[in-house]
């Protein structure tokens, strides 16, 4: 940019307000999709857990390891390691 | 003494022009109001700190400053020039974002569409005053409220008025405390302000991991051009919701944006060299940027405000200033609002949802600019 110009014709030749309605346009429409397919998931997820119940997911009622469990591991290595 | 006198020649003193006096004091104050004010320490205090540093007077020849090819701070200066920086920002940001509200209350994401508006407004402005287009779609970004995002496509479309976009982005960051209360005031009446909305439903884990991906394929096949900037957020939520990456996911969101934060806000600092940074194109773009924030702040409560017509159950249009991105700081002015005008009434879950959606929405309003502005 070398100058500045204060001029509507800037707009008009940059395509100030197509770009403009396109861009608010695509953001909406995206957006929308989104809440659009948030609001719906819940009910997909019902039809999903008839099949597949949450419970069952992997980690979902898994035990979570303690760090407890983390120092056995770490004490059972040691130990191995030492004796061989 | 001839060496003395010559090397008293090559000194920053002896080098020193008004313009670099300046800046230097420039980041003295956005140090001040990190530590004093406690406004986005966590960039300003970088950004200040780089703004010195990039501001001492070089000599000829030796490679220092982010702009001589070589320099040290040239390789730092990369990662915002490729835009690398931004992406890896988002990683974290979306391993340490809780997309639950969003989930449970689903129509609050527009506010975070419509907030978008001060981006295009403000690219209109920028067109009007000269900007060419691309150097306007880099300047309107500013009204995403977004740092990165605003970093991410200047560097795209008009890398020459990065280092100004960044300060400006980021200024108006932790000016959003500032700005947007009166504006908020000004477009609600006392009982619009003092509407209780429900509590949001819990969300089940199951919508927490098919939200990311969903998301993701939604925006990044419509625009492109947000993949990197997307694709990092809804990967860093998935490291977080998945609850089997913990160790990524913290990672993502404690050391890796720290180092990142730090590498970003020192750079850009360092970039605001006078002679780069202080010209008129500089000033108009402080002052499109303030416009920006203030139109997409206005657009958010309007729209809030619009939705109420429809809706049975009313949102508070405190709520829709969130959207201007800004996590969290737009979310915690609707909290203290929403306090001032009645003490019960916490906003604070809800503005949380279009907050979100604001940065997903920026971050498509960026991609979308890219891909029809860059030549």
């Amino acid at each position: 940019m070398n100058e500045l110009v204060f001029s509507v014709q800037n707009v008009i030749d940059g395509g100030g307000i197509t770009v403009s309605v396109v861009g608010m346009t695509i953001v909406f429409f995206a957006l929308a999709t989104v809440s659009l397919v948030i609001g719906a998931l819940p009910k997909f997820l019902k039809v999903l857990s008839k099949y597949m119940p949450e419970k069952e997911e992997h980690n979902a009622s898994a035990p979570q390891r303690s760090s407890s469990d983390s120092e056995k591991i770490a004490i059972a290595a040691a130990f191995a390691f030492h004796k061989n | 003494m001839e060496m003395f006198m010559g090397f008293l020649g090559t000194t920053g003193w002896a080098q020193m022009q008004i313009g670099n006096a300046l800046m230097i004091i420039v980041g003295i104050v956005f140090i001040s109001l990190a530590i004093v004010k406690d406004y986005e320490p966590l960039l300003l205090l970088p950004i200040g700190f780089g703004a010195i540093v990039g501001n001492i007077p070089s000599l000829a020849g030796m490679p220092l400053g982010v702009y001589d090819k070589g320099s040290v701070l040239s390789y730092l200066y990369f990662g915002v020039r490729q835009g690398v920086f931004p992406p890896l920002i988002f990683l974290g940001i979306g391993a340490m974002t809780d997309f639950s509200t969003m989930l449970a209350n689903p129509k609050l994401v527009l506010l975070g569409a419509a907030a978008q508006l001060g981006i295009f407004l403000t690219l209109v402005g920028a067109l009007f005053l000269g900007f060419t287009p691309a150097e306007a779609g880099a300047i309107g970004i500013i009204g995403g409220a977004d740092g990165p995002t605003s970093i991410f496509l200047s560097s795209k479309l008009a890398p020459h008025l990065l280092g100004a976009i960044a300060i400006a982005a980021y200024s108006y960051m932790a000016l959003v405390p500032v700005i947007q209360p009166p504006i908020m005031n000004l477009l609600t009446t006392k009982k619009e302000r003092q509407i209780r909305m429900k509590a949001p439903r819990i969300v089940s884990r199951r919508e927490k991991i098919f939200f990311p991906i969903v998301a993701f394929l939604i925006t990044a096949l419509l625009v492109p051009g947000s993949l990197a900037l997307l694709g990092m957020l809804f990967f860093g939520n998935l490291l977080k919701e998945s609850l089997v990456t913990d160790r990524l996911a913290t990672t993502a969101r404690t050391s890796l944006i720290d180092i990142v934060t730090i590498l970003l806000g020192f750079s850009v600092g360092a970039s605001t060299q006078a002679d780069t940074f202080l010209t008129k194109q500089s000033l108009l773009i402080f002052a499109l940027g303030a416009a920006s924030f203030c139109i997409a702040t206005a657009a958010g409560v309007l729209f809030a405000k619009f939705m109420n017509l429809f809706l049975k159950e009313k949102i508070n249009p405190l709520v829709g200033a969130a959207g201007v991105s800004a996590v969290p700081d737009s979310a915690r002015v609707v909290q203290m609002v929403g306090l001032k005008n009645d003490s019960t009434n916490h906003l604070l879950m809800h503005a949380m949802a279009p907050n979100v959606a604001g940065v997903v929405g920026s971050a498509i309003a960026a991609g979308f600019l890219w891909s029809v502005l860059v030549k």
